[in-house]
């Protein structure tokens, strides 16, 4: 059916809310309900039916290849709109690479031609190639043009996309358009291989002198130089520019669609059954909680291991010492120790090894008062081992002694 | 390693903030002593107490018990409710998340929590029907050290808060059904899902 001119001119200005929607949404592919709400919230005097209907008719909207049910902007108006707009189209890696393949097989056929001695057809080739050359730096700066416009969009203070819709196209340019066409840009990608290629072999041209003139080959030199740091440059910048926006829009959301997740399985199960209260461990020191069942079980077998009563020990019978010489001797000692000889790394073996001739208690004393002593520090270790000291045992963990610092 | 209290000079002060799971940021006196040079000794001290200390790259330190009493709660779950419908509504209105949340001095009757029907039903299940609620959970949050508060109803976001954030980034990452599988009684997924990637633990 063909649509008039004045029609689709009237009905475009007629309803010029709806298309400025649809163009803001012109990268989303849109169920007939979704396109329903969009006209509805323009306000248009026409009912929502009716203008799906003519926006259909007119062919405005077309139904996607991938998808029955889901609507996009025809590409063919979305182009017209561009035009309009001069807006810079982002060109597919995969074209670069097709156009790389085209400087290859001209490369082959220069080869050809030189072999020949056929300067007229090697003349040829060397102004399509250098056409070639011309049309990738043009397709690589429209696309770098297009990159910077949509992070600029994308970066507006006065943006009227959500986080989610932006981080949509940001992805896309990300994933289709720029990381593979950094990849082609790269020192060891096909680019910088093809220009060495045609480099090697136009030099090669000159000296053998099938071109009489060294102008032909510069030209195509310095085109190539253009692409070569001009082009890998600014899409470094590209990079620079788009890799925190495509970063923060992710986490953005990430967190909204996390944050929806964790709300529908609230309004599913309940927040008492939503399973949120350990997603979030923090500490809660309990002395309560000190005493566990494990330690409880534990020391009820303990106890049923014991068979006997443990031995009486009789202080009466083997007292301290009340002379404490000895002890203030070992302490004298250790006092006016270099302090080079701390810190001691298992006090209670070394007292045992220096001082264990002045018997067991002094030893023990002097351990207790200096782990206290405000001049040392004392810091303990496991595992817990039995010390043999003057005739006597200790049963405890190994203790590092050291002189605390004085400011 | 020397991890002996009397070599820890805030010791006191942190333990009595561990006892109520408080979160130490940039700027707090505490977390310039346990992020630098004496944090290993910190970790190792409260290892002996069955305490995991972390150290998260974001800027922010806390404990978890290793008590499995002890780490989850209802009010945890009200959290992340409240953090789950500030950012679903934030979204929805098209503005960039963490810009909007983090936002400094923001007001707590600004926040769009009571706005719309479905986010005062989810926050009604975990106690919260008025404004005068939403503030008493921020007051919350601000003992925890996730929220600064001042005395005139207005708040700012701590680093620490990303940990609630992180609580809608583990989400995404969990099978999709199994949302509706899941009981409170399952605890083992849930918390081994923190911290998350994003946080970085010195390992003593």
């Amino acid at each position: 059916m063909l649509i008039s001119l004045q029609e689709a001119a009237a009905f475009l200005n007629t309803h010029h809310a709806v298309f400025d929607e649809l163009w803001r949404r012109r990268d989303e592919t849109l169920a007939e309900a979704e396109l329903l709400a969009l006209i509805s919230a323009t306000r248009s005097e026409a009912t929502p039916a009716y203008l799906l209907t003519q926006l259909k008719r007119m062919r405005f909207m077309i139904e996607t290849d991938a998808q029955e049910g889901a609507w996009e902007l025809a590409p063919a108006f979305a182009r017209w709109v561009e035009y309009l707009q001069q807006i810079a189209q982002p060109v597919s890696s995969a074209r670069v690479r097709g156009q790389l393949l085209e400087l290859e097989h001209a490369l082959d056929s220069f080869r050809l031609a030189e072999m020949r001695d056929d300067l007229n057809t090697g003349r040829e080739i060397l102004r399509e190639t250098r056409a070639g050359f011309q049309r990738l730096s043009e397709d690589m700066g429209q696309t770098q043009a297009a990159i910077a416009a949509v992070v600029s969009e994308a970066k507006g203070e006065h943006r009227k996309q959500g986080a989610l819709e932006r981080f949509r196209r940001i992805n896309r340019l990300w994933n289709e358009y720029l990381l593979p066409m950094l990849e082609l840009l790269d020192p060891a990608g096909q680019l910088e291989a093809v220009c060495i290629a045609w480099e090697t072999q136009l030099n090669h041209a000159v000296e053998k002198q099938f071109l009489p003139e060294r102008r032909l080959a510069e030209r195509i030199e310095r085109d190539m130089r253009g692409l070569r740091v001009a082009v890998r440059q600014g899409f470094r910048e590209c990079q620079n520019e788009l890799e925190p926006l495509h970063a923060r829009l992710r986490r953005d959301t990430l967190w909204a669609e996390g944050a929806a997740r964790i709300l529908k399985r609230v309004e599913d199960l309940g927040a008492p059954n939503a399973s949120l209260d350990y997603t979030m461990p923090t500490s809660n020191f309990r002395y309560v909680g000190q005493m566990s069942e494990a330690a409880l079980v534990a020391s009820a077998a303990r106890w049923r291991d014991i068979s006997e009563p443990p031995p009486v020990i009789d202080f009466a019978g083997a007292p301290a010492a009340a002379d404490s010489q000895a002890v203030e001797d070992v302490l004298a000692a250790i006092e006016t120790m270099p302090t080079k000889n701390f810190p001691l790394q298992d006090l209670l073996a070394w007292l045992s090894q220096e001082h264990g001739a002045r018997g067991f208690h002094p030893v023990l004393q002097v351990f207790s008062l200096l782990v206290t002593d405000s001049r040392y520090q004392a810091s303990f270790h496991t595992p817990i081992s039995i010390y043999d000291i003057a005739g006597g045992s200790v049963r405890c963990g190994r203790v590092r002694l050291q002189l605390r610092k004085t400011s | 390693m020397n991890s002996s209290a009397s070599s820890l000079p805030q010791i006191a002060s942190i333990f009595h903030g561990i006892k109520t799971g408080r979160h130490w940021c940039f700027g707090d006196p505490e977390y310039d002593d346990l992020s630098g040079d004496l944090f290993d000794q910190y970790q190792t001290f409260f290892a002996q107490l069955e305490l995991k200390l972390h150290r998260d790259a974001r800027g922010f330190i806390y404990a978890t018990s290793d008590d499995d009493d002890t780490k989850g709660s209802g009010q945890i779950t009200a959290f992340v409710v409240f953090t789950a419908v500030w950012v679903d509504a934030v979204a929805d209105a098209g503005e960039d998340v963490g810009r909007s949340l983090f936002a400094a001095n923001q007001r707590v009757a600004d926040l769009p929590h009571l706005r719309s029907e479905a986010h005062r039903r989810a926050l009604a299940q975990v106690g919260v029907q008025a404004p005068g609620d939403l503030e008493k959970l921020m007051r919350s949050m601000s003992r925890l050290g996730l929220v600064d508060m001042d005395g005139q109803s207005r708040f700012t976001l701590r680093a620490a808060f990303n940990r609630l954030l992180d609580v809608c980034l583990d989400e995404t990452r969990r099978p999709a059904n199994s949302a509706t599988t899941d009981t409170a009684t399952d605890q083992t997924t849930t918390t081994t899902n923190t911290p998350t990637s994003a946080t970085t633990e010195a390992q003593s």
